[in-house]
């Protein structure tokens, strides 16, 4: 039965994609977010079913590639993580496919968006179920695709299409330093398969393949490095991370389906599920773990000076994968799962209701324009505020759970306290940005804009298409945390047995913290909060340095950088070289040269044709013979 | 069965062309397409009588002067087969690509077509290095005339020299090598050859030329000069011939004539070859990114999976050889179905400018759709044969040296980078005046998609069932590999 969710999602791809103007507007819409509800409901089903068991299943479809001992078969495996993914990726989807209905209903091509939207789930979820590397890497591959599809799907937007371009390009990248390492674990472990490589990896804990005066690199080590750029690039973490923001060009379902919920928490996972290989590299999770630590601060900060309200939300969902990341770089894979759960909910949550206020207010995204529109979407202004309660962290909401332990388990790593320091500046930055935003959007009034001139269509978020997948997502946003917690982190679980493995060294009891510790984010929170009203209420222009502000605003200049140094380069010098080699060099010693000199040496030996053309047959015999004689040189010599 | 095989292509090419000469211009058409199809059946109907996965070699004489000794070595193997039903799968749909596109000298382009076809043919049966090279060469004739006498604009003559001077000047050192070699062993046959263990100079000299030869036809790095000018000259079908199957004939002599013949050789230029093929990786995607011409971009494209391929061949492990093959192969249905694609465009539009095009999307849809597949499968996407051959050739080069497979890295990124720009250049963006106002907007047409559908389902197929392709291959790399 869970197999049948390939059929459904295929099936409801290739219905809809090749038949659908068959069905009309309202039937693909139908017929697609039925297709997926049906397949999380199967998901939902089987999870309850099973919640009790963890023995892994294994679901056997025939042989892919077979050459030699590179054999991979199409194994979907189904373990305790796949199901939590499975989870959310399908629920969420469902959800999202339901508000596309009010979101998308007067876009002409709005039965392809459905498609789309559906082939993506359909690969987000090869991607999860995967039971080896080149799965992995065809789900990989396809969400890239999926996301490229949605981010230009306005097509006729520069915009869309720059975003959409630098998405795929980044996410290359990425993709290319995966093959990289499944490349390398085949030659090492002569397998791609899981479970084959997870059983194997002790063999090769010592094989060194570097070794200097500082430090030494063994064969996991390199893997597991390759592995991690993939998984950063598509989390979106520093460095790597500057498709992510100008992806928010997508239609807003999209931003809040892949670019908040799913596609960039496949970095993640392929971490989660490669658990087994980044504990024995202490190396690659210390760089995890620093690598999450800068994110969160800097994501954090890009945050605070964004005006675009997709964008704000965009930056916070970087800096909340910066928690995740560094939650696995501490060896609290099950933490960092938690916090993507419970992510997913509230963050879906903010996109969707960031939806459905640009919706009503005429497609305006500045939130220096979107002012008090508390009193014209109400109740979506109460699921936006609730899911910045719960990004936020105030204790009881899902966020809190996930972030506060992870915090917790922070506290315990004691080599460099700069960890701790920034997950804790990391929640003084959520709560800034968070009412920063909840500030002009609800409490800031100026009614230059968005009353006056009356451009915002009356009571356009009272749709059911609209309020049910919010309000099913607030309440996940309240409860998810509380219910999921015992299942997640709590004592002794061993829901995850099997599929995440920490070493015993690395497992810490974040339940025995001391209660000064425990208190200190709420305390912060509560700080901020008060300071960001006492800010707002005695504005002044810049209290923060402009140039710092600007830095901040410019996100630290590192797209520019990039750009600079590496986009541009080959941009621009590929053209010199076209001019150098192939219309120079190669030209001079090849053909034209060549020409030039029979000319030259028939010149020479007739003297009746002088500066004439002596014709392209003649020269090609004379060629013909050059090359003989050539020849004969070179075998002489 | 081969020799019965052989008889009845060679009865069905003449009987074909007696028709065509004898039979009005109208119906040339008909008959080159009858041909092609009659021949691609007849080829499966022989692909499934004998079974390639156990059968080494089927081979007959044909005895041709008895005075002086020399015998056309004839023979079809698991290598053969699969690259005669290629070519004999591409044919009809070069003939179907053609049937608007030529306006005048329909007799003799047609003419044209079904001697490349059995050109081509005799290319792969041949198990003589002498009669090889005299049909490898003989190749070049009819793509001469198609190149000069069909193609677009009057650059077309330089375009046809470079494509005749690049092969026959380079291939020269060819001819002189199998002389010498018939004067030591007395033979050209190249399963007598296989089994003889040249000197290890005999090897460095004899393999370099062998090199120089193939590698003009792949093309590799500083040989490929020919390919962008003959590509952008060349009306739709010469390119989509040129792109299918004469670069893969290069690709062919490798794996025939060099790797089981010359393991020392192999060895000793190892590093040659593969700073050539690097390079050609690199320097061939870095250079598409430059092109106005849209048919140079993809050609530039071609320097860059054929060196790619070419490294395969020379990382000398199955997995490679494998990669490579798959990568010859699904290079064939994707570049084929690009220039199709192009010459679809520039039916439509009558220029190849890519700055011209803008936002066809909207008025094209199928044709965007088709684009965007084998624009996708170009950069080596999963759900295109590209994938898992790309995959198995860097498995087969990170056996040999991991490092390089880390460089090439820019490769990928480069390669992705042009298609993309390609596609969202002519597909998305705003849609132009001009391109409504010619009234040329009508989709692609139930012919056009009769070219496409067959490369565009092929390379989905074998994405999803490459054993059919690799089960018949298999044993014959495993007995090359020295």
């Amino acid at each position: 039965m869970l197999f049948g969710i390939y059929y459904i999602l295929l099936s409801s791809f290739v219905i809809n994609f090749f038949f659908g103007h068959y069905f009309g507007k309202k039937g693909v819409f139908f017929l697609t977010s039925f297709f997926t509800t049906l397949s999380f409901l199967i998901v939902l089903y089987t999870f309850i079913t099973r919640i009790n068991f963890v023995v892994p299943e294994l679901i056997s479809g025939g042989v892919w590639v077979s050459v030699l001992n590179f054999s991979v078969k199409w194994n979907f495996l189904f373990d305790s993580l796949s199901i939590i993914m499975l989870l959310v990726i399908l629920g969420i989807s469902s959800l999202v496919h339901v508000y596309s209905i009010y979101y998308m209903y007067h876009d002409p091509y709005c039965s392809k968006f459905m498609c789309y939207l559906t082939a993506f789930t359909l690969f987000m979820v090869i991607l999860v179920t995967s039971s080896n590397f080149l799965m992995l890497f065809l789900g990989w591959e396809g969400v890239g695709l999926c996301s490229f599809l949605l981010i230009s799907f306005w097509s006729t937007r520069v915009q869309a299409n720059k975003a959409a371009l630098k998405a795929m390009l980044i996410n290359r990248v990425g993709d290319y330093f995966l093959i990289c390492g499944f490349i390398l674990i085949f030659i090492v472990f002569k397998s791609v398969d899981f479970y084959v490589i997870f059983s194997k990896v002790h063999v090769y804990i010592y094989k060194i393949v570097l070794s200097s005066k500082f430090f030494t690199l063994t064969v996991i080590d390199v893997i597991c490095f390759f592995l991690m750029v993939g998984a950063i690039t598509k989390s979106a973490q520093l460095g790597l991370h500057g498709w992510l923001p100008d992806a928010m060009e997508a239609p807003t379902p999209v931003s809040a389906l892949i670019h908040a919920a799913t596609m960039v928490t496949a970095g993640v996972f392929l971490i989660i599920r490669c658990s087994y290989l980044f504990e024995f590299s202490p190396l690659c999770l210390k760089f995890l773990t620093y690598i999450g630590a800068f994110s969160i601060i800097v994501f954090g900060c890009i945050g605070l000076a964004q005006y675009d309200i997709k964008k704000i939300i965009a930056y916070s969902t970087c800096s909340q994968l910066g928690y995740m990341i560094l939650a696995c770089g501490l060896s609290g894979y099950n933490f960092a799962l938690f916090h993507l759960f419970n992510h997913a909910g509230f963050k879906a949550l903010l996109f969707l209701s960031a939806g459905s206020i640009i919706h009503t207010m005429n497609n305006e995204q500045d939130i220096r324009r979107l002012n008090a529109i508390n009193s014209i979407t109400p109740l979506t202004s109460v699921c936006f505020t609730i899911g910045s309660l719960s990004l936020i962290g105030i204790p009881f909401f899902s966020g809190f759970y996930s972030k506060d332990s992870i915090i917790s388990l922070s506290s315990f790593y004691t080599n460099n306290f700069f960890i701790y320091i920034s997950t804790l500046f990391g929640v003084i930055l959520t709560t800034a940005y968070s009412f920063r935003l909840f500030y002009y959007l609800f409490i800031k009034e100026n009614f230059n804009s968005s009353f006056n001139n009356r451009n915002f269509l009356k009571n356009y978020d009272f749709n059911y298409f609209n309020f049910i997948p919010l309000i099913i997502l607030t309440f996940l946003s309240v409860a998810s945390g509380y219910l999921g917690k015992t299942l997640f982190i709590g004592i002794g679980t061993n829901f995850f047995f099997g599929s995440i493995f920490s070493l015993n060294k690395n497992i810490f009891y974040i339940e025995f913290i001391d209660f000064k510790l425990k208190i200190l984010p709420l305390l912060f929170i509560v700080l901020t909060i008060v300071f960001i009203f006492f800010y707002y209420k005695t504005y002044k222009k810049y209290y923060i340095d402009y140039n710092t502000f600007l830095l901040f605003n410019k996100r630290f200049f590192i797209d520019s950088l990039l750009n600079l140094f590496i986009a541009f380069i080959f941009h621009r010098n590929s053209f010199k070289i076209y001019f150098l080699f192939d219309k120079g060099l190669l030209e001079f010693f090849g053909p034209t040269g060549l020409s030039y000199v029979v000319d030259k040496i028939y010149e020479f030996f007739s003297e009746e044709i002088h500066n004439g053309d002596i014709g392209t047959y003649t020269k090609f015999s004379v060629f013909t013979l050059l090359s003989v004689m050539i020849f004969f040189l070179v075998v002489a010599i | 069965m081969t020799k019965a095989f052989f008889l009845f292509i060679s009865i069905l090419t003449l009987i074909s062309l007696i028709f065509l000469v004898l039979l009005d211009e109208a119906e040339s058409k008909l008959i080159a397409f009858l041909y092609t199809i009659v021949f691609f059946f007849s080829s499966i109907f022989f692909f499934f009588k004998v079974d390639f996965s156990k059968l080494f070699l089927s081979s007959f004489y044909i005895k041709i002067f008895d005075f002086f000794q020399i015998y056309m070595y004839l023979g079809i193997d698991s290598l053969s087969i699969i690259f005669i039903l290629l070519m004999s799968f591409l044919f009809p749909l070069v003939v179907l690509s053609s049937w608007d596109l030529i306006r005048f000298n329909i007799k003799s382009f047609f003419f044209n077509i079904i001697v490349l076809e059995f050109i081509l043919f005799m290319v792969f049966l041949s198990f003589d290095l002498l009669f090889f090279y005299v049909w490898f060469e003989a190749s070049l004739i009819p793509m001469f005339f198609i190149i000069a006498i069909w193609g677009s604009q009057t650059r077309k003559i330089l375009a046809s020299f470079y494509l005749l001077g690049y092969t026959v000047i380079f291939s020269v050192g060819f001819l002189f090598c199998i002389l010498y070699l018939n004067s030591i062993y007395g033979t050209t046959n190249i399963t007598f050859l296989k089994t003889v263990v040249f000197s290890r100079n005999q090897q460095l000299f004899l393999g370099f030329f062998f090199f120089l030869a193939f590698a003009v036809k792949m093309p590799l790095f500083p040989f490929h000069l020919w390919l962008p000018e003959a590509h952008v000259e060349a009306p739709t079908p010469g390119s989509i011939i040129l792109a299918g199957l004469l670069l893969k004939l290069g690709y062919f002599g490798f794996i025939r004539f060099f790797v089981g013949v010359f393991p020392l050789a192999l060895e000793f230029y190892r590093p040659m070859f593969s700073m050539l093929s690097i390079l050609g990786c690199i320097y061939g995607s870095c250079l598409a990114l430059s092109q106005d011409d849209i048919k140079k971009t993809i050609a530039y494209s071609s320097v860059a999976h054929m060196s790619l391929a070419m490294l395969g061949i020379i990382s000398n492990n199955i997995f490679g050889l494998v990669g490579s093959y798959l990568i010859a192969i699904g290079h064939t249905f994707v570049s084929s179905g690009l220039f199709a694609l192009v010459g679809m465009l520039y039916n439509r539009y009558h220029t190849r400018i890519i700055d011209y095009y803008s936002g066809l999307n909207l008025i094209l849809p199928l044709f965007s759709f088709m684009f965007f597949y084998f624009i996708i499968s170009n950069f080596s996407f999963p759900l295109s044969l590209n994938f898992i051959a790309e995959v198995l050739t860097l498995i087969g080069v990170g056996f040999w040296n991991f490092n390089i497979v880390f460089i090439l890295i820019i490769y990928s990124v480069l390669c992705s980078a042009f298609c993309l720009w390609l596609y969202v250049r002519i597909c998305h963006g705003a849609l132009r005046d001009v391109l409504i106002l010619r009234k040329m907007y009508f989709d692609l047409s139930k012919k056009e998609i009769f070219i496409l559908f067959p490369l565009f389902f092929l390379s989905l197929f074998l994405c999803f069932f490459p054993s059919t392709l690799v089960n018949v291959i298999l044993f014959h790399f495993m007995s090359i590999i020295k």
